[in-house]
């Protein structure tokens, strides 16, 4: 593992996703297709060129529907998150792949299989993004049918892990048996042990019972922390959990979802946020978007207006939602921009740099899992334009390490084979 | 070319059954690459990659065909590659959104070779216990049908980018599958796209009358195991009759024969090597496009080539086979433009509501 010489500075981790959602500015002239497989190439090999640790894709085993109709307003429509992983890297030689994959409605042997097939493919580059599926419709779509109940996929994912991790360990050679009541398994691996023993392994999923998977088996935490205070208090609250486990805090990074919106200066950094922010939330989106949360129909209104009082009841999301809205004299619009939108780093390039670098150095986070809001050419300008500050500042890479695993691209503690946590 | 004069060719890129064990390290995509670049420079219709839920009989490593052919689908630009998939241990939808993904990454070369499970030996990798050899041919059957119905759950222009309206999809154009059967309750729709063949050709080993049963119900092309041009005649016959009999709609399956080779310029060198197996070829390349001229006239549609040793046979095939067939007459001088339904003759089919 590249050790960093003394008196280096703190590195910043940085991955790039590819966004499918309601915030991708889809109308946008440079906006090209969220499905062939010239879009994933060309994102990828950006965040290759920015010398990103690792590119993620989410997943979702639903199309979303609201009141029973198909949700017409997102940018829908994902390939297969391992199989597109897969031939991305043929075409990358050093950034981590990193395919979403739910543990409810996979079976361990087949996925293990696909992560072990895509890091020996890829050199030692594989990761695996593990989800539960909040979905509760998901269901309809597998064998397994009938969703699980949330402690129930937590507990089926520790299951999950732990089988999955045996069978890479076992390779071809040792035969697993796992009983458990989740997960029963039966079976030898068709694959040795790839380049970096495990493969990475993201955990993505903010609730105590999500926290409490990634302090025994996550290399990486994908949180929503993205405001410093709030990531300083996360991630310190996260590190103390590993220390109590006998973990070394160093080998669980935490990463924070996180959005730009860059500008030749402060001022045009928060014009084009607010031109940015409009075309994400049109009025459709936002009537839509807070109808959703509000649990009513608010089609025929003014997204102008101020929103009506949510049915729920108080302290609910919405509720919450709608006192903010009443304090601060927000239109429906305003409120939806506000409170769904996350451009985390708004500035210049050099000051946008200098905050990621800040709020490494001062503990708010590990690096950032950076979104755009254009497919494919959403990381051009981070890594034409952010890229070389961070380099300049010595906290990111200028060039790959050869031949390295993105486990050691990331600076893990090691982990062997078989060895759980 | 005429496409009535030309046979189709395949490779399977793993050799033949009981061939040139697999190393025990997945080769590196390197070989992998090498290795398809060679049969896509040979010009053939398309490489199989074969697959399953245990590791090799004789030892040695597998990696998961549809991962492997992902990676082999960027590297290449004209060859169809068709990976081996298992429905009864594996999920349809998943299966449906990663064959759909592999022909999106090669702009429309993807297929895919189901095979039943019947080995029992995989049962335990399932997280469930499928039935009786009889109920996974009907399972893998049904799984197919959802496969089918799920790639036809959008319509291809189902994406309208409408900005006068806001709307990024036409939601009339995406339609749940709602399949309800013996052994799949699937709803859908499908979270990927129509894929660019709209419905990739699905092959199928026929191996008896259960098989026979599967390929007639949902296979594009059927793989048969043939010890001659006679027999190969007397089991298209059979598929003829099932197919007619099945009152299958579309068009007919192609037909092509598995057939194990070993090839060198001297015969005895090939003799030496004879792989086992129906069919097996063992002499020149030169001998062998004289023999396919037998096969093509027992009424395949094209052969599947079951090297013996990949790294020997193939160049054999690609740089002795082709030209001789070419020089006959009987094999496509160049690339030709197009997908791999294109390429076997296939139209592209329209989404079908509730296919």
């Amino acid at each position: 593992m590249p050790v960093p010489p003394p008196g280096a500075r703190r590195q910043v981790l940085l991955a790039a996703t590819f966004p499918h959602s309601v915030w991708v500015v889809w109308d946008d002239p440079r906006s090209g297709s969220q499905i062939d497989f010239a879009s994933f190439r060309h994102a990828v090999r950006t965040a290759e060129r920015g010398r990103f640790d690792f590119f993620l894709i989410a997943e979702t085993l639903r199309l979303r529907e609201h009141a029973g109709r198909l949700d017409d307003l997102e940018v829908a429509g994902r390939p297969h998150s391992p199989t597109v992983m897969s031939a991305l890297a043929a075409v990358t030689r050093h950034i981590g792949l990193v395919p979403t994959m739910s543990s409810t409605y996979n079976e361990p042997y087949e996925l293990a299989r696909q992560i072990a097939t895509l890091d020996h493919l890829s050199a030692g580059r594989a990761g695996w993004n593990i989800v539960t599926t909040a979905d509760p419709e998901a269901g309809v779509n597998f064998r397994r049918g009938a969703h699980l109940a949330h402690a129930d996929r937590y507990a089926r994912a520790e299951e999950f892990v732990r089988a999955a991790t045996a069978l890479w360990a076992g390779g071809t050679t040792t035969p697993q048996r796992h009983r458990g009541t989740h997960i029963d398994l039966e079976g030898t691996f068709t694959l040795p042990p790839g380049p970096q023993g495990r493969p990475v392994l993201v955990q993505a999923g903010d609730s105590a019972d999500g926290q409490a998977f990634a302090v025994r088996h996550a290399d990486i935490v994908f949180s929503l922390h993205d405001r410093p205070a709030e990531g300083r208090r996360f991630r310190t609250a996260i590190r103390a959990r590993a220390r109590a486990l006998g973990r070394d805090p160093d080998s669980l990074k935490v990463m924070p979802g996180a959005g730009f919106v860059l500008g030749d200066t402060a001022g045009d950094a928060a014009e084009r946020s607010r031109d940015v922010a409009l075309r994400q939330v049109t009025p459709v989106v936002a009537l839509t978007r807070i109808g959703q949360l509000w649990g009513a129909d608010l089609s025929g209104r003014d997204p102008d207006d101020p929103p009506p009082p949510p049915a729920g009841p108080p302290g609910s999301p919405a509720a919450a939602m709608y006192d903010r809205a009443v304090a601060e004299g927000l239109s429906i619009r305003e409120l939806a921009i506000r409170s769904l939108l996350r451009h985390t780093f708004t500035g210049t390039p050099a000051e946008v740099a200098a905050r990621i670098d800040e709020n490494v150095r001062t503990g708010a986070a590990d690096g950032y899992i950076l979104a755009g809001h254009l497919n494919p050419v959403g990381f051009d300008e981070f890594t034409d334009r952010v890229v070389p500050h961070l380099q300049e500042r010595g906290v990111l890479r200028t060039a790959y390490t050869e031949g390295a695993t993105l486990r050691e691209n990331l600076g893990l503690t090691t982990r062997r084979p078989g060895v759980a946590r | 070319m005429d496409v009535g004069t030309s046979l189709h060719l395949a490779v399977a890129l793993d050799g033949a059954p009981g061939g040139e064990p697999p190393p025990a390290v997945p080769a590196p995509a390197a070989v992998w690459a090498d290795r398809a670049a060679e049969a896509e420079r040979g010009l053939l219709d398309l490489l199989t990659l074969d697959d399953a839920h245990a590791p090799p009989p004789g030892g040695g490593a597998r990696p998961e065909a549809v991962q492997l052919a992902a990676a082999l689908g960027a590297l290449t630009r004209w060859i169809g590659i068709v990976p081996t998939v298992t429905p009864t241990h594996s999920e349809p939808f998943h299966l449906s959104t990663a064959v759909a993904t592999l022909d999106f990454v090669t702009t429309g070369r993807a297929g895919c070779l189901v095979r039943a499970g019947l080995d029992r030996a995989e049962d335990g990798t399932a997280g469930r216990t499928p039935g009786s050899a009889e109920e996974r041919l009907a399972e893998t059957t049904e799984a197919v049908e959802v496969i089918r119905a799920l790639w036809d759950s959008w319509d291809d222009d189902a994406e309208i980018r409408d900005t006068a309206r806001g709307l990024f999809l036409d939601r009339t154009r995406i339609r749940p599958v709602a399949h309800r059967g013996p052994h799949l309750t699937v709803r859908g729709p499908s979270v990927t796209p129509r894929p660019p063949q709209g419905q990739p050709p699905v092959l199928a080993a026929v191996r008896d009358e259960g098989t026979r049963r599967l390929a007639v119900r949902g296979a594009d092309l059927a793989l048969l195991d043939a010890a001659d041009p006679d027999d190969a005649r007397a089991q298209a016959a059979l598929l003829r009759a099932a197919e007619a009999a099945a009152g299958r709609p579309g068009p007919p399956l192609l037909i092509f024969a598995d057939l194990p080779v070993a090839l060198d310029g001297d015969p005895r060198r090939a003799a030496a090597r004879r792989p086992a197996g129906p069919g097996a070829f063992a002499g020149t390349p030169e001998a062998l496009a004289a023999a396919l001229a037998h096969w093509q006239a027992a009424g395949l549609d094209g052969v599947r080539l079951l090297p013996a040793s990949v790294d020997r046979d193939l160049p054999a095939v690609t740089r002795g086979v082709v030209p001789a067939l070419q020089a006959r007459g009987a094999f496509r001088r160049r690339q030709e433009a197009g997908t791999l339904r294109a390429r076997l003759g296939l139209p592209r089919p329209a989404a079908r509501p509730g296919r």
